[in-house]
């Protein structure tokens, strides 16, 4: 089911009003449950068993973990080893085996050896990204958990929840198939007690979700339609400013769809009395690469960040092994988004730049997280930071040709057009024949530039403190109805699905 | 939590007042294509037994020329309408109609056999009659959710309707309307109108391997059971096609006619070499024959209706 059709919001009416008709935790929980499962299934209902076994397995392990606690320590690390690879293991072939049978065959290929390797053809399950890294995370966090019980420094809390507690964690709706990645740490604990309805949160919630559908309509959906008349096909057919205005429509189509379903989620989360993290904090105002790292996707980062960079050694063994963590947390996270070497190189790219930038940065420059606001623009160090923010934003431009060219040569291709043709102002007249749709959503995307830079200070632009009710209303009216009007026949899907 | 649903109510009220206003801007045309919707079902109710039911899209309607079958002493009753509706609603919009000594003829559009609905042309009919949402639950749980799942674009084309007819009132001339059908539920209006000169729609289609059959084989097996409980014989038949595509997909048309061969319970009246046209005969850019090009496959239809009706056919019973 997705966020942005008619039998969502019908969902979401019943599963609000069943939900908060019910009393108590375990009836909450049996609601969500259920929905959570219905949500899943309207994809295909054969996707809702993988995610249950998937569940289950990790579930067995958690409780082998308490069970084992006081147990050999190599017993407990072989259980974490099982869930990584059993879950891994599931996201491989799903997702990569085709990948690396394809990219094994060119390989042999190449050395003039024409192997008949075994093909699968397997539906990718909707989200299996994102939950197979919510489980894996619980266990280790039991693990964790259990490892600092033992040794005294922590109650081992995680896994004491139920079962009903941990399904309901790992599949719910709103989170389920393009997050925020949720940890146990933070989210189970909401579930493992009776909710009561928050008014504030509610209203909230019901406004973020307004701001995400307004997003993904209004900009996202129309954004992509050029988008993929310029990148579609795999080929470089257009000039090079049409490719460079056609990049930037990129960066603001996959920040309004990813974080338009990260508003919706969030908001839908509110709407029954729970709190789902942060994951976009206004990243195309970073100064800097590591910048809008922190700002951009926060809970995949600090997943990867948790689980991947700081096991690795993290800044703390000196310059090479930083490196080293920081490389594979990055080619890693570009291989989590697609079975593809653009993807591989991309995140590979990303890890270079978070590098440099790091080591970079004067001592005098802060580093900002996402909890801190972009600082505002007064005098020349505003203008400095200004003209940071625009060199940012130009090299974050630059890896997303890496992401959404179809492959490898269309992305050099791309680059190579776009160095050759900008400097010539004959390849400029190009843009003459898009300028229809650049008239139209060029202001929208400023206007969205302003009114987020005016509202960083808030999660969302729709609160309108101060603001009589009537005109509140009329503004939400206005947007609501835009948003139908502008809906596009054919509307693209989100994004990070395909993830 | 009473004032945060009473501010939500008052809030969807609005909007439910906003929407009546569109639609009042809006409103159905009567004359609209997809009303003719409204004309089948009441002819395949009023019509007397036996008929002769032709089932399909557009096609349907614009190359069978029902007259041809009135001498084989059947009520012709042709529900094509539109290829969008998709194979699962055309076969309910009948299924629940079937009478014992009716006789079907399915000819859907051969895309149908591996994909599905369009959302626009179920909304469209749905609005224009709304009681086709029983055939829509009879196609399957799928079809609804889809249907649903649709629901806010066809809001949204309707407000972009609304804002079009608050700007311009401009009618476009057009015989693609529900009074350009006959009385049998032909389509009539193009027979006697020279075939436009329109570049075809003509996309290569996928290779068979890649393509799924199975939905559709399984809806038409299940169609001519259903038939056969109810007394009614049902044929099957394929939609006109350009020659050169025909030629060009002929390993689809293969691996369709293989599997309805083996599979489905409904002899052919004509085979998949029989059906290629040239594109003279075409009226306009889809698989809609000219009214001569109509004629002479319908009589052929017929022709090979009476033979495969022997002496089971009406004509010869009334003959006795």
């Amino acid at each position: 089911m997705t966020f942005t059709t008619l039998t969502f919001l019908l969902f979401l009416a019943v599963v609000f009003a069943g939900y908060w008709s019910v009393r108590g935790r375990v009836g909450q929980n049996w609601v969500l449950l259920v929905a959570s499962y219905v949500f899943y299934g309207w994809w295909d209902f054969r996707f809702c068993a993988l995610i249950l076994a998937s569940s289950l397995v990790d579930f067995a392990i958690a409780r082998a973990l308490v069970r084992r606690r006081d147990g050999p320590r190599a017993a407990q690390k072989a259980l974490v080893a099982l869930s990584c690879t059993l879950n891994l293991g599931v996201l491989a072939l799903f997702k990569y085996y085709g990948f690396f049978v394809d990219s094994f065959a060119a390989g042999l290929a190449s050395l003039g050896l024409a192997p008949s390797l075994p093909t699968l053809h397997l539906v990718l399950p909707v989200g299996i990204s994102f939950y197979t890294f919510q489980t894996l995370s619980y266990t280790i966090d039991v693990y964790r958990d259990q490892a600092d019980a033992r040794s005294g420094d922590a109650s081992p809390g995680l896994a004491s929840g139920s079962l009903l507690d941990y399904l309901t964690y790992v599949a719910l709706f709103p989170q389920l198939v393009a997050g925020p990645i949720e940890r146990a740490r933070r989210l189970l604990p909401q579930l493992q007690r009776a909710r009561s309805f928050d008014e504030d949160q509610a209203r909230d919630g019901a406004k973020l979700m307004l701001w995400g559908f307004a997003k993904k309509i209004i900009l996202a959906d129309h954004l992509g339609e050029f988008v993929e008349q310029v990148y579609g096909g795999g080929i470089v057919h257009a000039s090079g400013p049409v490719l460079a205005v056609a990049t930037i429509c990129f960066a603001f189509q996959i920040y309004c769809d990813f974080s338009a379903y990260s508003d919706i989620a969030i908001g839908c989360a509110k709407l029954l009395g729970l709190s789902l993290v942060r994951n976009f904090a206004y990243p195309y105002f970073s100064q800097s690469v590591d910048e809008f790292w922190r700002r951009w996707h926060i809970s995949l980062s600090t997943w990867f960040r948790d689980y991947v960079y700081v096991p690795l050694g993290g800044s703390h063994h000196g310059p090479a092994r930083l490196w080293l963590a920081l490389m594979l947390t990055f080619t890693l996270s570009g291989l989590w988004h697609g079975a593809s070497w653009t993807f591989v190189i991309w995140g590979a790219v990303n890890g270079v730049l978070v590098g440099l930038a790091a080591r970079l940065r004067p001592a005098s420059s802060p580093r900002l997280g996402p909890s801190d606001l972009p600082p505002p623009l007064r005098g020349f160090s505003g203008l400095r930071a200004l003209a940071r923010m625009l060199a940012t934003f130009t090299v974050i431009c630059l890896t997303w040709v890496l992401f959404r060219a179809e492959d490898l040569p269309q992305a050099m291709g791309i680059f190579s057009r776009m160095l050759t043709d900008i400097p010539r102002p004959a390849a400029w007249t190009e843009l003459v024949h898009h300028r229809e749709f650049l008239a139209a959503f060029g202001p929208l995307v400023v206007m969205l530039v302003t009114v987020e830079w005016l509202t960083r200070d808030r999660e969302h632009p729709l609160g309108l403190p101060g603001w009589p009710r009537p005109l509140r209303w009329a503004l939400y009216t206005g947007l609501c109805w835009l948003t139908i009007y502008l809906m596009p026949d054919d509307p693209g899907a989100f994004i990070y699905f395909q993830f | 939590m009473r004032r945060f649903v009473t501010h939500a109510l008052i809030f969807a009220l609005i909007q439910a007042l906003i929407l009546v206003v569109i639609w009042r801007t809006c409103p159905d045309d009567p004359n609209h294509y997809m009303a003719a919707t409204i004309d089948k079902h009441a002819r395949l109710r009023a019509a007397a037994t036996p008929r002769v039911i032709f089932v399909g899209g557009s096609s349907v309607g614009f190359s069978v020329d029902s007259r041809a079958f009135e001498p084989l002493g059947l009520e012709p009753v042709n529900m094509g309408l539109n290829d969008g509706l998709g194979l699962p609603f055309m076969l309910a919009e009948v299924a629940g109609q079937l009478r014992a000594g009716d006789v079907v003829i399915v000819a859907p559009e051969t895309h149908l056999y591996w994909t599905g609905s369009q959302d626009d042309a179920l909304w469209a009919v749905m609005q224009q009659r709304p009681a086709n949402v029983a055939c829509l639950a009879a196609a399957g749980p799928r079809e609804l959710a889809n249907l649903s799942d649709q629901g806010l674009h066809f809001l949204a084309r309707k407000l972009r309707c609304a804002a079009h007819q608050i700007t311009t009132n401009r009618e476009l001339p057009t015989i693609y309307q529900r009074d350009s059908f006959d009385a049998h539920g032909d389509f009539a209006a193009h027979r006697e109108l020279a075939p436009k000169r329109e570049q075809p729609i003509d996309q290569p289609w996928p290779d068979p391997k890649a393509l799924s059959f199975d939905r559709s084989i399984s809806a038409l097996a299940q169609f001519a059971r259903r038939c056969e409980r109810a007394g009614a014989r049902c044929f099957m038949a394929w939609c006109p096609t350009r020659r050169h595509q025909l030629q060009r997909e002929a390993a689809v048309f293969a691996a369709i006619e293989a599997r309805l061969d083996a599979e489905v319970n409904m002899p052919m009246l004509e085979r998949p070499s029989e059906i290629g046209f040239a594109e003279p005969d075409f009226f306009d850019r889809g698989p809609h024959l000219s009214g001569d090009a109509a004629a002479a496959r319908s009589a052929r239809l017929a022709s090979a209706l009476s033979m495969a009706l022997g002496d089971d056919s009406p004509q010869s019973r009334t003959a006795y």
